[in-house]
């Protein structure tokens, strides 16, 4: 009996394929526009997105946004983990922070956050909140798993702080700052829009999500977020790209 | 090499490895042999000073060299950056030389820019040989050294790496369970 197998490639594509034209027919036996668009409408509406400048706008800002919060979570993470590992001190300092960033509901940052500072400045805020932890912890985890044969073997060579820093722990903690990226990207974007439907601000994708709400435009709601998944996605892409380039020999 | 162990005491809860242990190492090349557990790799761990003991050892050089039981390579490295790891006070371009000899006479020139993982066993221990050789230290402890070789190639890298220790300043103190290499050592010691 033949085998069949698929690619990784195919298995992705059979896959959005199989989710999308499960959501079109839903969309159309449902046939309630306000509940549930169909792709045509949803596509047709996101046409129409595309034609306003604000629009682009929007994108622009959000997209700032989230790429500030990530990198403000990416450097942070990365160096408070790195001091609490040399430090018991900073580590028993940032344990309950980050334990409590972990459970705390966001609904109620935000909102505490939009009393603190400006409508511009709480999606960031909220996004680095959200991801700050999850790039400490991942971080502190792999550095405290650096293979302790290989720091002996540094400290009977009489290598240099930096270069243990540099030649072993930073290739040690890579597969666990990429993973902490690769969740933060998708985080980042969620905490990001969320945040903005609050704070309202004007050029924003969460503005036009709360538009969306204002005007019931499902349609447009779900053009919206079909753009949010596909710039984390996109964000994802070259994150990936970029950490495979490097580890390649 | 004078390595002069006085009144050595070490004890890992209670199992006591070394009581009052005395020993003096002052042959270029001395070959460690003894039971399982009698406390071989512990001694070179002293004088490397990675585990604590009381008593005293004295005359142990500075900069010293320490080929582990396991190869201990930066995974993430060539053969050639692991070589270069441990030679960073060395002038570039006798690093080089110094790299590219190593290399020859260890029979690694054909994997100069490959990975750990893409190497034999054999392969790379000779490379964990060449990174002791090549940092410029004058005493290089060596943990089963030759372990996991077959019986031709051991013979071949031994002879190989004990030729450039002879003809170099450096001093070697051999760990092993293997006769044969016991045999070519200029001063056995049993520990019992």
């Amino acid at each position: 009996m033949k085998k069949y197998t698929i690619s990784d490639r195919q298995g992705v594509i059979l896959a959005i394929v199989f989710w999308v034209a499960a959501w079109n027919i839903t969309a159309v036996v449902l046939d309630k526009p306000l509940y549930l668009p169909t792709l045509p409408a949803t596509l047709k509406a996101l046409g129409v997105l595309m034609t306003k400048a604000d629009f682009w706008m929007s994108i622009l800002f959000t997209f700032l946004r989230v790429i500030s919060g990530l990198f403000i979570s990416v450097v942070l993470g990365i160096s408070f983990a790195y001091a609490a590992s040399k430090c018991r001190i900073i580590f028993y300092i940032m344990s309950p922070f980050v334990s409590t960033m972990k459970s705390i509901p966001i609904i109620s940052i935000i909102i505490l956050a939009l009393l603190w500072l400006g409508t511009g400045i709480v999606p960031i805020f909220i996004c680095f909140l959200l991801c700050f932890p999850v790039v400490y912890t991942n971080v502190f985890e792999g550095i405290s798993n650096v293979d302790y044969k290989l720091l002996e073997m540094a400290k009977v060579y009489d290598i240099t702080r930096k270069s243990i820093f540099v030649d072993i722990t930073l290739p040690s903690i890579k597969p666990y700052v990429y993973s902490a990226i690769m969740i933060c990207v998708g985080l980042s974007w969620k905490s990001v829009v969320t945040a903005e439907v609050l704070s309202a601000h004007h050029y924003s994708l969460g503005y036009n999500v709360y538009k969306t709400k204002l005007y019931l435009e499902t349609s447009e709601l779900f053009a919206l977020t079909l753009v949010v998944i596909a710039f984390s996605l996109t964000i994802e892409y070259f994150v990936r790209k970029g950490f495979e380039k490097k580890g390649k020999r | 090499m004078n390595i002069e162990i006085k009144q050595l005491n070490k004890a890992f809860g209670d199992n006591k490895v070394f009581t009052d242990f005395n020993l003096v190492l002052d042959k270029q090349v001395v070959a460690v042999s003894g039971e399982s557990g009698c406390g071989k790799t512990t001694l070179l761990r002293m004088i490397a000073g990675l585990t604590d003991y009381s008593g005293s050892i004295e005359n142990v050089p500075e900069k010293l060299s320490y080929v582990f039981q396991e190869d201990r390579l930066l995974p993430w490295k060539t053969v050639c950056e692991n070589l270069a790891f441990v030679g960073k006070d060395i002038e570039p371009s006798k690093l080089n030389e110094l790299i590219e000899s190593v290399l020859n006479k260890l029979g690694l020139s054909d994997t100069r820019d490959m990975l750990p993982d893409k190497l034999s066993g054999g392969m790379q221990r000779r490379v964990a040989l060449g990174r002791a050789y090549i940092y410029d230290s004058e005493l290089i402890l060596m943990d089963e050294p030759f372990k996991g070789l077959n019986p031709e190639m051991k013979h071949k890298i031994a002879d190989e790496f004990l030729e450039m220790i002879r003809a170099s300043n450096k001093s070697v103190v051999i760990v092993t369970h293997d006769d044969d290499i016991i045999a070519k050592a200029d001063e056995r010691i049993q520990i019992n």
